[in-house]
């Protein structure tokens, strides 16, 4: 039953995120594709009322007690965007966990929602501080560019803090009203309370990301940079939606990982059996959240990608051709090992059941599949070699090798990792039950076919387009690569939730039998998800290269160069230090929060 | 299909499992592959190019 309601909130999720990015679809207009290359603000008629751009020198960029100011920004910067993933994404699951709870009336389902939200209120106490943090140093020490920008977006600077007081007003009613807002209409209120909540954080999250894209893509300006007093125009800019998308589904596979890790820390620090099934249980949600939103992630990926080639190819060039390729090869890794993390945890979850024996002989195969996968994608395409081994090899590029570091065969190799944690994922709901129907070998048989015939179309898509094709049809071929993924996905779950129908159960699920090495891999889970994040926010905002916003503001700082990749990994490297040292922080905070002391002797009678 | 005496699994058996292995599987690759070649077609159409590289 667990695994159907999990689905269900699974499918769920999906569906929401389904409808966030069809709104961001309908918003997009692709006709901006090529004009924009042209850069999107030739055509506007600035406002009188607006200045250019200003010119900068060095001497325009305070020096504040010697300190560097690239590095705080950055800093804040990264550690607000951290905890806003968090905030951002724990009310999205915590919402929808209720909603499944309230429809089963099965009160874990509550409690858990509530465990889930409570982590997350330390959280959001942090993350305010930290916004402020960053405001402040930009003022500090970017004065005239956070001047440009609230000129530009002084309208939804102001409506940003209006609705951070709704959203403050909002989540303090929804956790703290938990209690009090239950049975019968009262759930009702609480879940709508819920639903306004989720709807405010994603409101101000898309706000900021208008910000921040219109840096990279602005529009709504004329060359010089003179807005023409278009809000929306300045708003809506080329890579607006492709962030959006990003970072929503992005933000609930992160959240799903942090709330995993408070999991594994209490199931760890659990005194009792009873409170390491409890703990167990959560934390199997919260990685089933991470996959259901790690799974679609590298397609939101591969579109911002294609978004930002269609802007500008030298930015595009410079994204995944110039300095910060390499950084995609850490990228890879980093992203293999949250599939080789969470298909681990499924893999050891598995033993909670006794029916699970069944299924186990299975693993090696899929460990070697998604093993192999890992290898490709972080196949580099051109090798750093001495003299001596490029003269070997007869060039930087490896000949039977050299295919694996371009896009088919990491578009194939993601495809596949993808297509058996979905399998890893099914053995685990099978584990424990047993079909009833008629036709369970007949249903198997058919998706046995499903994902042989799926995975050699994969495979002749990226071999033939890989090696055989030009790079226009290398491109196109990654999308029905992706649809073939979903199909196999969608079809193969719904067709198993038939053949398991009505089933047996083999057993209780023996909640806390897990090995506590499995914890580990959920600890795993959240520091990779938090590097990576670091990484890529640095690569992202680093194509601006010597800009601040792009082609229209010139950066005339000391800092406004690129920085080695050992420099950028070191400073998101200490920032995650910092951020887990906080997240601890929140943990034990919310440990506290329920322990109680009973001092005899202390208070009067 | 050669079924040796005396191992285990009759004829029966074996037929029993071409019909409710085999042959949905067979049925099943050859739809599947058929869909999925649509697919590819259809997608590499709409972005204006051939499934089949043209120079």
């Amino acid at each position: 039953m667990n695994g159907i309601r999990l689905t269900k909130v699974g499918l769920a999720a999906l569906v929401f995120a389904l409808c966030v990015s069809l709104l961001s679809l309908v918003l997009f207009e692709p006709s901006q594709s090529l004009a924009a290359e042209q850069s999107a603000a030739v055509d506007v008629a600035p406002s009188p009322a607006y200045q250019p751009a200003p010119k900068l020198t060095a001497a325009d960029y305070p020096t504040i007690a010697g300190v560097n100011g690239r590095i705080v920004v950055w800093v804040f910067a990264q550690l607000h965007l951290w905890f806003a993933a968090f905030v951002l994404a724990v009310p999205i699951f915590v919402f929808i966990i209720e909603v499944v709870g309230m429809r089963t009336r099965d009160k874990r389902y509550d409690d858990m929602a509530y465990e889930f939200i409570k982590v997350s209120i330390t959280a959001y106490s942090l993350t305010a501080i930290l916004g402020g943090g960053l405001v402040f140093s930009l003022i500090l020490f970017y004065p005239h560019l956070f001047t440009y920008l609230s000129g530009i977006f002084s309208e939804s600077m102001f409506y940003y803090a209006l609705l951070f007081f709704l959203e403050s007003a909002a989540l303090y009613i929804y956790y703290y009203g938990w209690h009090w807002l239950q049975g019968g209409f009262k759930k009702w209120v609480h879940l709508t309370l819920g639903l306004v909540l989720n709807a405010v954080g994603t409101t101000l999250m898309l706000l900021a990301n208008a910000w921040l894209t219109f840096m990279m893509s602005p529009a709504g300006v004329d060359a010089a940079g003179a807005f023409s007093g278009d809000a929306w125009a300045a708003i809506h800019n080329f890579l607006w939606n492709p962030i959006n998308l990003h970072r929503f589904v992005a933000n609930i596979a992160y959240g799903g990982s942090i709330v995993g890790a408070y999991a594994a820390f209490k199931f760890l620090t659990a005194a009792t059996q009873q409170e390491r099934a409890h703990y167990d249980w959560m934390g199997y949600n919260a990685n089933f959240i991470a996959i259901c939103a790690l799974l679609p992630l590298p397609f939101a990926g591969y579109y911002l990608a294609a978004e930002i080639y269609a802007y500008s190819q030298q930015m595009g060039i410079t994204l995944m051709g110039g300095i910060f390729a390499w950084l995609f090869i850490i990228q890879a890794v980093l992203i293999g090992t949250l599939f080789l993390s969470a298909n681990y945890y499924l893999w050891c979850g598995m033993g909670r059941s006794d029916g699970a024996k069944r299924y186990t002989k299975y693993i090696k195969y899929i460990a070697i599949v998604l093993v192999g996968a890992f290898l490709v994608w972080f196949t580099p395409h051109t090798l750093v070699l001495t003299n001596e081994e490029l003269k070997s090899l007869g060039g930087p590029h490896h000949k039977i090798l050299g295919p694996l570091g371009i896009m088919p065969a990491k578009n194939t190799a993601v495809n596949v990792m993808i297509i058996f944690t979905a399998l890893s994922f099914m053995f685990y709901r099978r584990s424990n039950k047993v079909a009833v129907v008629s036709w369970e070998k007949a249903g198997n048989a058919v998706q046995v076919a499903l994902y042989t015939a799926g995975l050699l179309n994969i495979i002749f898509l990226g071999v033939y387009h890989g090696y055989f094709t030009n790079t226009v049809y290398k491109v196109a071929a990654s999308i029905p690569q992706v649809l073939t993924t979903l199909v196999i996905i969608a079809v193969s779950m719904t067709l198993d939730s038939f053949i398991y129908k009505n089933a047996k159960e083999v057993g209780p699920l023996r909640w806390g039998r897990i090995p506590e090495r499995a914890q580990y891999a959920l600890f795993l889970l959240a520091v990779a998800f938090t590097w990576l994040m670091g990484l890529m926010g640095y690569i992202r905002s680093g194509i601006r290269q010597h800009w601040h916003v792009v082609d229209i503001m010139r950066d005339a700082s000391a800092d406004a160069f690129t920085p080695t990749l050992g420099y950028a990994a070191n400073v998101v490297s200490v920032a995650a230090i910092i951020f887990m040292a906080m997240v601890i922080f929140v943990f034990w905070i919310a440990q506290v929060s329920s322990a109680k002391s009973l001092p005899a002797g202390y208070w009067k009678e | 299909m050669v079924v040796r005496a005396g191992v285990g699994g009759s004829e029966s058996q074996k037929v029993m499992d071409f019909k409710n292995y085999l042959l949905p599987f067979l049925a099943a690759f050859v739809l599947s592959a058929a869909a999925f070649l649509l697919l590819d077609l259809a997608m590499m159409n709409l972005q204006g190019l051939s499934l089949i590289f043209e120079h």
